[in-house]
């Protein structure tokens, strides 16, 4: 499978005196299996874009095609769409509803019509794969969770419907520095599981540059950049003047070289920046 | 889709109505509705339509805007006509069937349809023009008079301060919340009322938590920098009459003299 985004646009308000072009002319592929980054400013686009791809907000033209199914064409069953993309927002333990855990995880895989048993099992395995033990929480409700479980639930709810192409808008956005590496690790594992098209819209650039086989960078609603990690974050100039900044591993490295030391740098975790420093002492 | 909804919502702009005091532009729309039902007949109405129609010029809020903001209370403006038109006896004009329309009763629902759509153009036109925290302000001025009758106007100023502040967070949260749940496959468009009245649940759970959540917050952030309620406050930006109040006083009490006059003389 494959989703491929053709020169989309959106203008909010269109007509009024407020109105304004969220996206302009964004084009861009993603494969099976990719994990793919999107950064940018706040107010780039990216929730916005996000939005487009699994078709809660029409563009004013361009094309999403996931597949062979063109989503943003007239008459397309949206159920189907959310059956094979599913987005995790902002927050997501804000949509929770229901008295159960188990109960609210059912909530999607219920509204695609599935029988009960697949319905059981799905609940059952999304709750596991994010980490939850199914036996403890699944008569909880779901307001006497932590942030961080509640979280891992609401992602739950969304894993059940087992999209094929799976969004995720800051995931990790307010919780703590436990909680945001579990959520990291559980997203990698999902990723490895299913093998999966993954978008992981983040503000955080060592996530984005760890995880991610390729970035998309947003600017003023445009696509501004993309590329491998290496690529996009060996132009840190241009990415400091769209107000984003380099991971904490090319900082140190990109100091150190303008300090005189000749370090060969892409390095996109602290554990590489510390081998590539050690090889030029040893030398 | 929620954004929709004008009705009460402010226009943004800088022109010579929405910059005069919010206390005259509040004394002036009431007065304005009560000379709408001194006005008996349609000479009456043209001067009340040339007034209405040149404050909406000054103000340069699109008559387009404006109308759109009609549309919820058309189905009652038509339900009045309709009414009027046959329910009133006299000459008739047209009979068939058990309806009959007479002269009498086709002028009495013209009539009232036209009271009811300067009525409503009236009123929105002065939430139009101001802004939603400038009009509790003025509320509260011309209320403060009441207070030693035990009247708490500043309390009920920041209710409704606070209430309309929080009209556009919550319908942004409603709408967060319906994309959410519909990115979970939830569909509130289809099936019969039941189906589409248990579809709001996994909207209401979420928006109810929330609205607490914001008033908690809300209430601590206030109390944090020690708000105490009406104990002798000042204001920051203190409201003053300026000379364009003052000339704008004068129009409209002219106005309502010419209602006044053509309502005892002709």
């Amino acid at each position: 499978m494959s989703i491929e985004v053709r020169n989309l646009t959106h203008i909010y308000n269109e007509g009024l005196p407020h109105e304004s072009t969220a996206l302009e002319d964004v084009s861009f592929r993603a494969e099976d299996g990719e994990l793919v980054g999107i950064i940018g400013h706040t107010g780039s686009g990216k929730s916005t874009l996000v939005q487009h791809l699994n078709g809660l907000l029409k563009p004013k033209s361009g094309q999403i095609i996931v597949g062979d199914v063109d989503i943003t064409a007239e008459g397309v069953v949206m159920r189907e769409i959310r059956k094979r993309i599913g987005l995790v927002f902002q927050y997501p333990e804000y949509q929770l509803f229901e008295e159960t855990v188990a109960k609210d995880v059912a909530f999607g895989p219920a509204n695609l019509e599935l029988s009960q048993e697949e319905i059981d099992l799905r609940v059952r395995e999304a709750i596991e794969l994010v980490g939850l033990d199914y036996d403890k929480v699944k008569n909880l409700s779901p307001f006497d969770l932590s942030g961080g479980q509640k979280r891992r639930a609401a992602i739950a709810g969304v894993i059940a419907m087992k999209p094929e192409v799976l969004i995720l808008d800051e995931p990790t956005a307010g919780l703590n520095p436990k909680a945001h590496a579990d959520i990291l690790n559980m997203i990698q594992t999902i990723h490895r599981r299913e093998n999966n098209i993954i978008f992981l819209v983040s503000h955080n650039m060592n996530d984005i540059a760890r995880m991610s086989d390729r970035i998309l960078v947003m600017n003023h609603g445009k696509l501004a950049m993309q590329g491998t990690p290496e690529a996009v974050f060996s132009r840190d100039r241009e990415l400091k003047e769209m107000g984003l900044a380099l991971p904490d591993s090319m900082e140190i490295v990109s100091r150190l070289r303008a300090g005189g030391m000749e370090i060969d740098g892409t390095c996109m975790t602290i554990r590489a920046a510390a081998e590539e420093i050690a090889k030029v002492l040893r030398a | 889709m929620i954004r929709d909804i004008t009705l009460g919502q402010y226009y943004p702009g800088g022109s010579w109505i929405h910059k005069l005091d919010p206390r005259v532009k509040i004394m002036a729309t009431i007065l304005y509705v009560i000379a709408l039902f001194i006005v008996k007949d349609f000479i009456g109405f043209a001067i009340a339509v040339a007034g209405l129609a040149a404050v909406i010029l000054i103000s340069r809020v699109p008559f387009s805007f404006i109308v759109r903001g009609l549309k919820p209370v058309f189905l009652i403006i038509a339900f009045t006509f309709i009414i009027n038109m046959f329910m009133i006896k006299g000459e008739v004009l047209v009979s068939f069937w058990v309806l009959t329309i007479t002269k009498e009763g086709l002028r009495k629902a013209v009539f009232m349809a036209v009271r009811l759509v300067l009525l409503i153009i009236g009123s929105s036109l002065l939430t139009l023009t101001t802004k939603p925290i400038s009009l509790t302000d003025g509320i509260e001025s011309l209320l403060s008079p009441f207070k030693r009758f035990g009247l708490p106007a500043h309390e009920l100023a920041m209710m409704m301060t606070i209430a309309l502040r929080f009209i556009p967070t919550l319908l942004e949260e409603t709408d967060k919340i319906m994309k959410a749940q519909q990115a979970r496959g939830a569909d509130f468009e289809s099936g019969n009322i039941v189906r589409r009245a248990k579809a709001l649940i996994p909207i209401l759970v979420p928006l109810f938590i929330s609205a607490f959540r914001i008033a908690q917050e809300l209430a601590m952030a206030m109390e944090a920098r020690c708000y105490g309620g009406n104990q002798k406050r000042t204001r920051m930006n203190g409201m003053k009459l300026k000379m364009r109040d003052l000339g704008a006083s004068i129009l409209f009490v002219v106005f309502l003299a010419l209602i006044v006059l053509q309502r005892i003389f002709f």
